[in-house]
């Protein structure tokens, strides 16, 4: 028996997707199974599971405490990307319209963030943030400014965090603004310019449709990393102060392996995992409108 | 040559033999590099009196130490012998994971009557033991003497009561901003800090029976408003600033509070410190209630569910050398300052503190907080989430933003429906 | 030169300006926390903001070394980082390659398939592949690590979307010669993906080498702990010595920090792919 080019081209298909699809039947598909089968029971993890229904998702939506974190993860979220698009897509527009010398400087100490380990990051900037003996009240006193609770207040703590987090990230995003931003035809700025257009207009008409592939792709992977984030979260406030800073993934983890409650707790990472979906499954929609194609 | 062979092949056959018929346990526990290096002295002298006994050490930091513990135990990897805070005692005890050991207790002949009795409590239920104690340790209020030298306050006797403590707390407290003193800073992070001053005015955390939540009756609102107001005075510092108990600490040592509340391992940290000039009494109740300072002890218990008989042998015996009277444990340990006194032994407490340094008094009242002043926590399963709940409540509470009763009302059927737990 | 680059004096010099400032915010905290890790003992607290160079030594590094196995811990990681990476390029390539450029039924489901699974939290499946690893009798090894760190759909995005860059005629030609699909994928294709594997590698050092909750969660024994895992140790709950931890931070991420040094210009021209539409 001969098989023919397309059989065999199929055959050494499968064979390719053989290992990652082996790992995500274990490693994704079978816990993610799994664990919507866990968000139906009571389970303190240890004694054999009892059988709740959808017990653990009423409860969930009736629990103040859960529309809390929903709430900070949202806020977190929102300021966090909106932010970080911005401060990167502005960072990256100056290197790219003044092409500075020691450009690569620039890049990589603005990108060095991103290698840290997270703990890392969420340690050093413990410290800088402390209260009283942090660098950073240390400066703003010198310049006779008051020292302000970056950690303490609940009105200030979610917004520190969110910076830490913008600190973080910035980097990865404006590397990949860059590459945007050079593959736009020169030809385009010219004409623009030649029609006498302003620089904030030739950006608006111009760069910003060019560019709106990768200002998409950030936006997705943003949100979807930004509902994640937990070490930060967990090292710098630990939910607090008066539950400011908690987030859904916290309360997984909280639920799951602080108070006993796996069942309860997948079912807000099945909630969570919802919400993430919805929200790409919008971003997607609403991006046929504006990305450029 | 033969006979030379025979004898070889005899050692190698008697080295076999005496590996197999070693035992090996794990024994879990929390703490950081230090505190690791103390575990594993004591496993050292272990196992040089039990040479036929291994000791695997599975140290996690204790912010992790719980979850890991859980973990462990339903990925059937738990631990022998295995430290549990007792604020998790319940809970693990739900899981059936912990041993009743009362049987052998009795059978060994552990003198049970050596221990302070308050720090034994935590590890019964229903009159049966579960463990032995671990760093039972009263939470006493520091003073820091200098502050009240400098405000020309004298330092009260333990049978003082909160009315002393509220005068006291505000003659101290003076200056703003940066040269703000209060009279007591406590942080807003742990039912602990704040349930004594409830305990005081005759309320509790939860009903008699901990089947309800207890914090929305008149009598804790009114207290926990008491609070509030002295925080807005300044009589308190602001909970918010302590982030956690090293900050506390901080502003202890420099001055900024003259009392906080603290366990005996502050002792050690405040000794560390040079000139810190402080001494210890119990929480002030009232005439009526003086036992409000609370006592609280964490737990070694063994697994339940060892199948091996010689392991379970060998766990009982370690957890035999680490905790009953008598035994090495309690000096070893006392030795690397690593756990106050749970037995009751005012020699221990030279061992245990730098007596050429402050406090003076640390046996002194720690014998009187157990005879007299001390309590332990209404503990129950799922006490670190009723925590989670009270806390940041409470914390809004502090600052003001919302009245007591209000704020404790808002949490109140979420609590009662984990109390309503089995 | 082309008419957008900003040619006015004074702009570039507030371009220089800005840019300045934010390289310095960037890079401020890190040597902030060199700083700390310099400073002897008692110093971080009595004089926290000084600066006297006078005082430096490098007790904080080896008193890392002195309290805890950190030495271990750094091969420990570097064990893991190596082969999940390894892994990784391996099983991202080969499929990748075969959701760009092999026809076979149901390709299309299966690919998106995949990329559904890219938005769920890692936290869902935390549980579910512990109580695997403990059936594979995995608990408290490294390949409960190194396996589903080799899985990666994200990385198999990546190498697809650039395959799908690469000319078709190549291919053509290779096939007239009488190449085989593994021939073509090895010889003609996988050669021109460099930055690509190489931003692969480095998102996926990254990944592993940052990983907290699942070496905290499979890991037991003291000499498994990676990096991470001692510095949540050293942290400890009371009594923090920023300078010993701020060094651990500093030891933990110098490695990482070097190869990037090394590899900027490379990592970043890769990175920059990502972004980009394939």
């Amino acid at each position: 028996m001969t098989l023919s080019a397309s059989q065999k081209e199929a055959i050494a298909g499968y064979a390719f997707i053989l290992p990652i699809m082996s790992g995500f039947l274990l490693f994704l598909a079978f816990p993610v199974v799994a664990s919507f089968f866990v968000s139906l029971a009571d389970w303190n993890l240890i004694n054999d599971p009892e059988f709740a229904g959808i017990g653990n998702y009423i409860q969930l939506f009736q629990d103040p405490f859960f529309w809390t974190c929903l709430k900070n993860t949202a806020y977190f979220s929102l300021f966090a990307v909106l932010f970080g698009m911005f401060l990167s897509l502005y960072l990256a527009n100056l290197i790219h319209e003044t092409k500075p010398k020691g450009a690569s400087f620039f890049k990589s100490s603005l990108f060095l963030p991103v290698i840290l380990s997270s703990v890392a990051v969420a340690l050093v900037w413990q410290w800088l943030l402390d209260g009283q003996m942090g660098m950073i009240n240390h400066l703003l006193n010198m310049v006779g400014l008051p020292s302000v609770p970056w950690l303490t207040s609940p009105a200030v703590a979610l917004n520190s965090v969110i910076l830490v987090a913008v600190w973080r990230q910035i980097g990865y995003n404006m590397v990949i603004f860059l590459a945007a931003l050079a593959n736009v035809p020169d030809e385009l700025y010219e004409a623009s310019s030649l029609d006498g257009a302003s620089r904030f207009q030739t950006f608006w008409n111009v760069t910003w449709p060019l560019i709106s592939p990768a200002t998409f792709f950030i936006a997705v992977t943003s949100i979807i990393n930004s509902f994640q984030v937990f070490d930060i979260t967990t090292i710098l406030t630990n939910g607090g102060p008066a539950n400011s800073t908690n987030t859904l993934i916290m309360m997984i983890y909280q639920n799951g392996f602080q108070f006993f409650k796996m069942g309860y707790a997948s079912g807000i990472a099945y909630v969570l995992f919802g919400i993430i979906l919805i929200i790409t499954a919008i971003q997607t929609i609403v991006s046929k409108r504006w990305v450029h194609s | 040559m033969v006979k030379r062979l025979g004898l070889a092949l005899l050692l190698l056959v008697g080295i076999s033999f005496a590996l197999s018929a070693q035992t090996t346990i794990k024994y879990a526990f929390w703490g950081n590099p230090d505190a690791i290096g103390v575990e594993k002295d004591i496993i050292d002298a272990f196992e040089e009196s039990h040479p036929d006994i291994k000791v695997t050490p599975i140290a996690v930091a204790y912010g992790d130490y719980h979850a890991k513990l859980q973990i462990l135990i339903a990925g059937g990897q738990a631990p022998d012998v295995m430290r549990v805070d007792s604020y998790f005692f319940q809970d693990f005890l739900k899981t059936g994971a912990l041993k009743d050991i009362t049987a052998q207790l009795k059978a060994d002949k552990v003198d049970l009557a050596k221990y302070y009795q308050t720090g034994l409590q935590d590890s019964v239920n229903a009159g049966k033991y579960y463990g032995l104690p671990w760093a039972t340790a009263p939470l006493y209020v520091f003073v820091n003497t200098k502050v009240f030298k400098d405000a020309g306050v004298a330092i009260p006797k333990s049978n003082w009561t909160w009315d002393d403590f509220v005068k006291i707390a505000r003659q101290l407290t003076k200056g703003e901003g940066e040269n703000q003193v209060s009279g007591y800073g406590m942080t807003a992070l742990e039912i602990n800090q704040f349930l004594s001053m409830v305990w005081g005015a005759g309320e509790d955390l939860f009903t008699k029976d901990k089947s309800k939540f207890g914090l929305t009756t008149p009598g804790a609102t009114k207290k926990l408003d008491e609070i509030a107001a002295l925080i807005k005075e300044k009589t308190f510092a602001d909970p918010a600033i302590f982030t956690n108990t090293d900050v506390n600490m901080r502003y202890f040592v420099q001055g900024k509070i003259g009392m906080m509340l603290g366990a005996a391992s502050s002792i050690l940290s405040l000794q560390k410190s040079e000139g810190v000039d402080f001494t210890l009494l119990p929480f002030p109740g009232t005439a009526k209630i003086p036992n409000v300072t609370i006592s609280k002890s964490n737990i070694i218990a063994l697994y339940s569910k060892i199948k091996d008989a010689k392991q379970a042998a060998a766990a009982w015996e370690f957890l035999k050398f680490l905790r009953a009277p008598g035994e090495p444990g309690e000096l070893l340990y006392m030795k690397a300052k690593r756990m106050p006194p749970n037995v009751d032994d005012l020699a221990l407490w030279d061992i245990y503190a730098d007596s050429t340094k402050p406090p003076k008094n640390v046996a002194a009242v720690t014998k009187e907080i157990n005879a007299k002043y001390g309590r332990i926590l209404p503990l129950r399963a799922g006490w670190t989430e009723i925590q989670g709940l009270v806390m940041p409540q409470l914390q809004k509470v502090y600052a003001g933003s919302v009245d007591a009763a209000t704020a404790m009302k808002e949490i109140e059927p979420q609590v009662n429906a984990i109390l309503a737990k089995k | 030169m082309s008419t957008l680059t900003v040619h006015k004096p004074l702009e570039r010099a507030g371009a220089y300006i800005l840019l300045s400032i934010f390289a310095f915010l960037m890079l401020a905290p890190l040597f902030w926390a060199l700083l700390t890790a310099l400073k002897p003992v008692g110093a971080v607290f009595d004089d926290p903001f000084g600066l006297s160079v006078d005082t430096w030594s490098l007790k904080s590094f080896t008193d890392v070394f002195k309290t805890t196995p950190f030495h271990i811990y750094m091969f420990n990681t570097l064990k893991i980082t190596f082969f999940s990476v390894i892994g990784v390029v391996a099983t991202s390539a080969l499929a990748g390659y075969a959701f760009a450029r092999l026809k076979f039924p149901g390709r299309d489901f299966l690919f998106m398939l995949l990329l559904a699974t890219m938005m769920i939290p890692r936290q869902v499946t935390l549980v579910p592949t512990f109580i695997l690893m403990k059936e594979f009798g995995l608990i408290d090894d490294h390949l409960s690590l190194i396996l589903p760190g080799a899985i990666s759909v994200f990385g198999m995005f990546l190498m697809r979307q650039f395959f799908i860059t690469v000319p078709i005629d190549y291919e053509e030609a290779a096939k007239i010669d009488g190449a085989g699909v593994l021939r073509r994928f090895f010889q003609v294709i996988l050669p021109f993906a460099g930055s690509t594997i190489a931003t692969l590698v480095l998102l996926q050092v990254m990944a592993v080498w940052n990983d907290f909750l699942y070496p905290m969660v499979f890991l037991n024994s003291e000499l498994n702990r990676t990096l991470t895992l001692g510095l949540a140790i050293l942290r400890g709950d009371m009594d923090t010595q920023w300078n010993m931890l701020m060094a651990a931070v500093v030891i933990s991420n110098l490695p990482i920090l070097v190869a990037f040094l090394i590899t900027q210009k490379f990592v970043i021209k890769g990175i920059a792919t990502t972004g980009l539409k394939g």
